[in-house]
């Protein structure tokens, strides 16, 4: 999708190493204005080191960070004049209220006035306890704010790290809403970084999948599914009568079919499977046999996929 | 611009609004206001005394002198005793020394005396009419021709030019200050003259020439020698002849500037957080994502412990002033500092002078805090940093004089704890020989760049 869309965050040829680990190998990868972005690897790949050097919080040995077309080392001030984030965890000032401590921010961005902060308060669901200390705040609500901060200066790039740690099932999906709201009606470049693709494939346009300090590749969620699928779809049937089933319909064409634990197994290809097996299931019935449960079998999930992806990057780093 | 001031306001924020720093600002407050108080209650006890000695002398009796002179048979002393005794002068009432020198009981350090010498006639029967008739514009003129062509005489002219009749008891409360210091004009000038050595010429004359700016210039309060780092240092106030001194709020007003270092104590406190305290919280990463370079955030955070001290100091002076006025009323407002060096009047208003004295002393401060503020930012760690700070600033001077008492380490004389307390070597009270006003600031200067460097490093090109 993304060949006209305009670049938000542009990675080339990032390393770094801490003391004698080379923490990041040659990370490539572009993120683009619109989309939610997912910065997928299991925990110590090297995703939060990427991220930092995104950010400017570590120094690069090697590579180019360029964010709207700003490089991060040459021009700070502009590159980060596009970007809110949260690094790690939302720690915030615990001293202060929440109002107070969006102030603070609020003074080193450009252009953010009393009435945003109030704007974003209620984005974040945060408006009815804003002056209240942060002190007293659930790590869900930190997350919050850390949310409202990120997004105050309304950046065009929104780096989250593991967003959604700390959040309750309804503020996950708040927060997700939140992202693809940001990203789909105002085009805003959001990463999310996780090690849960079950996450990730709920909001993310694309992913970029990293293990062992390399970048393995980045996907459409389309790719995704489809390379997780294969050609053919797997239904299974429960009925009352199994091998009566089986026996008439041996001698069909196009689809395979065999008995498993008392069930019946049809390998349908995936252009007609819908045909074979409304056909199949017809045939069941004529012949007067009970038709209890018709399924259709899950491949490999999405998290399996990943977790194949990324195991044979075998020993894990940090 | 607006937008260094923007991170400033934040560092304000983040300081202020912690209970904690807003305990220090009231422990300053109270401090100050508490100095003159206790001041007054110091000088309440020695008023005591005092009253005891004035009583003594305004009437004073002097049968036991004159009973020991009976019994020794010292005819001189009976006589000059009883004549005391008879004109009722008291032991600082100005016809005393006419008295002695009446009776050959004067020395050579007395101008009553000493004009007596170029007296051809009968001395005796001289100042006893000047005594009789209380004619000191007579003995005045008298000790005028006497002293010839010597600077003596101007202090003699000053009190018959304004009409200053001398005092029948110079302890008396409404003693006329002019008096005193007249008398410690003509007694300097006159010691300046007959003394021996260069350097005691010189300090006499420096002494009358600031008891002469006083009169000229009608400073009836000189403060100098009163603050707390003079007296320790062992510089006298210049020495008056008769009178007392007066306790006015100028006593506690310029003993005032030790709260500096109070203050210092406190600015190490928030300096060696400032920095670390991000870290420990773990908001330095917020801090840092924004679009403002990290030396831009350094310099802000830098720049509000510096203001911040002088805040607290000119706050401190404020408060004391007032204090001092609550505890010791308004009178005496003009005070000024005169004190003469080499020959230089040096008089500025006691206002200014106070104010001197605290600005000298901040540099102490603000080397102390930059060191905890670069320990802060390379250590990360809020408590090492205020730890190390405070132990800088109290026990570094005392181990460079320790070394150099102890194993003669004249090394010591290169560090900044030998240079920064610019308010003792202005004074000339310095640790090691030699050491000179601009070689402390070119030491300090060195340190703070080494300091401030080291902050930037520890700050600017970390990893967070």
């Amino acid at each position: 999708m993304p060949e006209n869309k305009k670049v938000a965050l542009k990675i080339e040829g990032l390393n770094k190493t801490l003391g004698k680990r080379h923490i990041l190998h040659d990370i490539a990868f572009e993120a683009y204005e619109g989309e939610v972005f997912g910065f997928l690897g299991p925990n110590g790949a090297g995703k939060t080191t990427t991220i930092k050097c995104a950010v400017g919080l570590i120094s690069m040995d090697s590579g180019k960070i360029e964010i709207e077309g700003k490089d991060v080392n040459k021009d700070f001030e502009g590159a980060m004049a596009n970007v809110g984030g949260i690094v790690e965890n939302p720690e915030m000032y615990k001293y202060l209220t929440a109002r107070q401590n969006l102030e603070q921010y609020a003074r080193m961005r450009d252009g953010v006035t009393p009435e945003r902060i109030e704007e974003v308060a209620k984005i974040v669901g945060l408006s009815n306890r804003i002056d209240e200390k942060v002190g007293k705040y659930s790590l869900g609500m930190r997350q919050r704010i850390g949310v409202a901060q990120a997004i105050l200066h309304k950046p065009k790039l929104l780096i989250l790290d593991e967003p959604t740690n700390g959040l309750d099932p309804a503020g996950i999906k708040e927060l997700r809403d939140i992202l693809k709201h940001l990203a789909h009606e105002e085009g805003v470049c959001v990463i999310v970084s996780s090690h849960l693709m079950s996450e990730m494939e709920l909001m993310c346009d694309r992913v970029g999948i990293i293990a062992n300090g390399s970048m393995l590749g980045v996907y459409t969620l389309e790719e995704m599914i489809s390379s997780s699928n294969g050609a053919t779809t797997d239904y299974l049937i429960k009925c009352s009568d199994v091998n009566r089933a089986y026996e008439l319909l041996e001698n069909d064409e196009g689809y395979e079919k065999k008995i498993v634990n008392e069930e019946l197994e049809i390998v349908a290809p995936n252009e007609n499977a819908h045909e074979i097996i409304s056909a199949v299931n017809r045939k069941i019935i004529l012949a007067d046999i009970g038709l209890y449960e018709v399924t259709k079998r899950e491949k490999k999930k999405l998290e399996e996929v990943f977790i194949e992806m990324t195991a044979n990057g075998g020993d894990q780093i940090e | 611009m607006n937008k260094f001031f923007s991170l400033v306001k934040n560092e304000y924020i983040k300081i202020l609004k912690k209970k904690s720093t807003l305990f220090i600002f009231i422990l300053v407050a109270v401090f100050a206001f508490g100095m003159a108080g206790l001041m007054k209650i110091v000088m309440y006890f020695d008023e005591d005394g005092l009253a005891d000695v004035k009583e003594e002398m305004v009437s004073y009796d002097y049968s036991d002198e004159i009973a020991t002179a009976k019994e020794e048979k010292d005819e001189k002393g009976l006589n000059y005793h009883t004549y005391l005794q008879d004109n009722k002068i008291n032991p600082t009432n100005w016809k005393k020394p006419l008295a002695q020198a009446m009776f050959g009981m004067g020395d050579m350090y007395d101008t009553a005396t000493v004009a007596a010498l170029t007296y051809d006639g009968d001395i005796y029967t001289l100042y006893d009419g000047f005594i009789k008739n209380s004619d000191w514009k007579g003995y005045y003129e008298f000790l005028i021709k006497s002293v010839g062509d010597s600077e003596v005489k101007w202090g003699y002219q000053f009190l018959l030019d304004h009409d200053i009749a001398p005092e029948e008891n110079s302890f008396a409360d409404d003693a006329d200050w002019r008096n005193a210091v007249a008398n410690t004009y003509t007694e300097n000038t006159f010691m300046a003259e007959m003394a021996g050595n260069d350097k005691q010429k010189q300090k006499c004359k420096d002494m009358a020439l600031t008891a002469k700016y006083r009169l000229e210039n009608d400073v009836s309060v000189n403060i100098a020698g009163s603050s707390l780092a003079e007296m320790e240092s062992g510089q006298d106030s210049p020495y008056e002849s008769g009178g007392i001194e007066k306790q006015t709020m100028w006593s506690s007003f310029s003993t005032s500037t030790s709260v500096v270092s109070f203050i210092g104590l406190l600015i190490i406190v928030i300096a060696g957080g400032i920095i670390a305290s991000e870290f420990s919280n773990g908001t330095i990463k917020f801090l840092l994502i924004n679009p403002r370079t990290r030396g831009k955030i350094l310099f802000a955070k830098y720049f509000t412990v510096i203001t911040i001290g002088y805040i607290m100091i000119i706050l401190c002076y404020i408060i004391s002033l007032i204090s001092s006025v609550i505890f010791f009323g308004t009178s005496d407002m003009g005070a000024m500092y005169v004190q003469t060096s080499a020959g230089v009047t040096k008089h500025v208003s006691g206002f200014t002078y106070i104010f001197e004295q605290y600005l000298l002393s901040s540099v102490y401060v603000v080397v102390m805090a930059t060191f905890a503020f670069a320990i802060s930012s390379v250590v990360k760690s809020s408590s090492l940093a205020i730890g190390l700070g405070i132990f800088a600033m109290s026990m570094g001077e005392n181990a460079v004089q320790i070394l150099k008492k102890a194993f003669n380490v004249d090394a010591g004389r290169y560090t900044i704890f030998a240079n920064s307390n610019l308010q003792t070597i202005a004074m000339g009270q310095t640790i090691f020989p030699g050491q000179t006003i601009g070689f402390a600031i070119a030491v300090i200067v060195i340190h703070m760049a080494v300091f401030l460097l080291t902050a930037w490093d520890g700050f600017v090109r970390r990893d967070v």
